[in-house]
C-alpha cells in the first residue's frame, strides 16, 4: 500500500529554527509541508523517509530565511492496481459502497456496473448477491437463489482496487502554521506563495507533469457532487472478497 | 515498495522522538496535518486485525527467504506479508492464475510457510498431508494453543 516517492524541493528554513540541526530543520519543514497532502500522480503523502542531499543554504537579500535544495523520500499511500486492502465500510450513498481505512477515506466500490447488487430499502445498505449452492429444487422461496452480503456500517471489508482516479482541484490554503515561533512573536510568512512552484518529481514519476499541486482536503464541485484529490475505484466480484466475516466455505 | 510493517515501525520511532522532545521541551508543538496522518495510521496499522500488529522484523526476513524458492513477483510476496491469507481461497486472490503456476500441494506449502512464519498470536498451523481426499475444504486445519503456552514458548 505504500511507496517511497523522490521528490526535489526547495526548502525554506525560518531564523528561528537556525538552532536545530540543518538535517533535523530540514525534516520538520518537510514534515510541516507535506504530511497528509495528495500530491498529484504520486499519491497521499504520509511522511519523511531519508534526506537524500541536500545543498548548502543560501539566504537571499531582504529575507532572513534560509533557502536550501534538497532532495528526499517520502513515505507515500499509493496501492497498486490490483491490490488487495481490508477497510471499513463508512456508508452507502447512491453511487455505491464507501470504505474508509482511517488516514484515507476516498474509496468508493461502485456498485451500478454489474448485476450483483441489490439496496435493501429497510436497513438502507447496499447488498451483494452471491449465488447459493443450494439446487433449485430445495428452494422454499425466489430468494433463496441468492446468498445476501449486506454492506453495514463499521463492518471490515476486503477489496480490490481497480481504479485510482487523480483530479488537480487546486489548493486550499497555505500549509499549517509554523509552529516554531518564539514566544509573542508572530511567525512570518514567506512572501512567495505556501506552494513551492518548483516541485519536481524524480524517479517514480508515472507520466505527470512536473509542476505538482498539492491539495489536501475536497472542494464542492459547481454540479453538487464532490470532487476528491485522490480517489480510488473497488470491486468485491471475486470469490474471497467482500465482508471479511463472511464464512467462504 | 514499503510493507505495513515497516511503515508502522518508521511512524511509531517518528512519536518517539517526538515524545522525547517534548520531554526536554514541554512547549514544543508538532505541525497537525503531521500528528493527524501519524496517530491515524498508526491506529490503522495497529489494529487486532491487522497482520502488522504482531509481525517482528525477523519474521518477514525468514518469510521472505522461505519464498525465495516459488515464483513469485515483488507485489504478490508484499501482499502475503500484508495481508497474511490463512486459506487457499485468500491466496487465489492474491496470486494471478495460481491454479496455473503452482499445484495446491505448492499453495498448502505457501499457506504452511505464512501460517508458522508470521503466527497470529494463539493459532498454529499444521500442516495437511497431500493426498487427504477425504477431507471437503482444502485450507490448513488451526490447532488453537491457549495464549500462556505460547508465551512460554517465546
Amino acid at each position: 500500500m505504500f511507496i517511497l516517492s523522490v521528490l526535489k524541493d526547495t526548502i525554506h528554513i525560518q531564523p528561528y529554527d537556525f538552532h536545530k540541526h540543518k538535517f533535523d530543520a530540514l525534516t520538520d519543514e518537510i514534515n510541516r509541508i507535506y504530511a497528509n497532502k495528495v500530491i498529484q500522480d504520486v499519491g497521499l503523502c504520509i511522511c519523511l523517509f531519508e534526506i537524500i542531499s541536500a545543498s548548502e543554504e543560501i539566504v537571499h537579500y531582504g529575507d532572513g530565511a534560509s533557502y536550501a535544495k534538497v532532495t528526499f523520500r517520502l513515505v507515500v499511500f499509493r496501492p497498486f492496481i490490483g491490490e488487495i486492502i481490508e477497510g471499513t465500510v463508512s456508508s452507502n450513498t447512491f453511487e455505491g459502497v464507501k470504505v474508509t481505512l482511517g488516514y484515507f477515506d476516498d474509496i468508493l466500490i461502485p456498485t451500478h456496473n454489474d448485476d450483483g447488487w441489490k439496496f435493501d430499502h429497510e436497513t438502507q445498505v447496499w447488498v451483494r448477491l452471491w449465488d447459493s449452492q443450494i439446487p433449485e429444487t430445495n428452494w422454499k422461496s425466489p430468494e433463496d437463489k441468492y446468498l445476501y452480503m449486506y454492506m453495514d456500517k463499521d463492518t471490515t471489508i476486503k477489496f480490490r482496487v481497480i481504479e485510482e482516479k487523480f483530479t488537480d482541484i487546486g489548493t486550499k490554503g497555505p500549509p499549517p502554521k509554523r509552529t516554531g515561533a518564539v514566544a509573542g512573536q508572530k511567525a512570518p510568512m514567506p512572501s512567495s506563495s505556501s506552494l513551492p512552484s518548483d516541485v519536481m518529481i524524480v524517479g517514480n514519476n508515472r507520466g505527470g507533469n512536473t509542476q505538482n499541486v498539492k491539495t489536501d482536503t475536497t472542494t464542492n464541485a459547481p454540479t453538487g457532487g464532490k470532487l476528491v484529490p485522490y480517489e480510488l475505484i473497488g470491486s468485491i466480484a471475486e470469490v474471497g472478497l467482500g465482508l471479511t466475516s463472511w464464512k467462504w466455505d | 515498495m514499503l510493507s505495513n510493517y515497516e511503515v508502522l515501525a518508521l511512524l511509531r520511532e517518528m512519536d518517539e522522538k517526538q515524545r522525547e522532545q517534548a520531554k526536554i521541551n514541554p512547549n514544543v508543538k508538532f505541525a497537525e496535518n503531521l500528528k493527524t496522518i501519524q496517530f491515524e495510521v498508526i491506529q490503522n496499522l495497529s489494529s487486532s486485525e491487522s497482520p502488522s500488529s504482531t509481525q517482528t522484523p525477523e519474521q518477514i526476513e525468514t518469510t521472505l527467504t522461505h519464498l525465495k524458492n516459488y515464483n513469485l513477483t515483488k507485489s504478490e510476496k508484499l501482499q502475503l506479508i500484508n495481508l497474511r491469507p490463512q486459506s487457499i481461497a485468500e491466496l487465489e486472490l492474491i496470486i494471478e492464475d495460481c491454479e496455473d503456476r503452482f499445484g495446491m500441494d505448492t499453495l498448502r506449502e505457501l499457506i504452511y510457510i505464512i501460517g508458522t512464519n508470521l503466527p497470529m498470536p494463539g493459532k498454529v498451523v499444521r500442516c495437511l498431508e497431500s493426498g487427504a481426499e477425504f477431507l471437503d475444504d482444502e485450507s490448513m486445519t488451526f490447532i488453537h494453543y491457549p495464549l500462556e503456552q505460547l508465551e512460554h514458548q517465546l
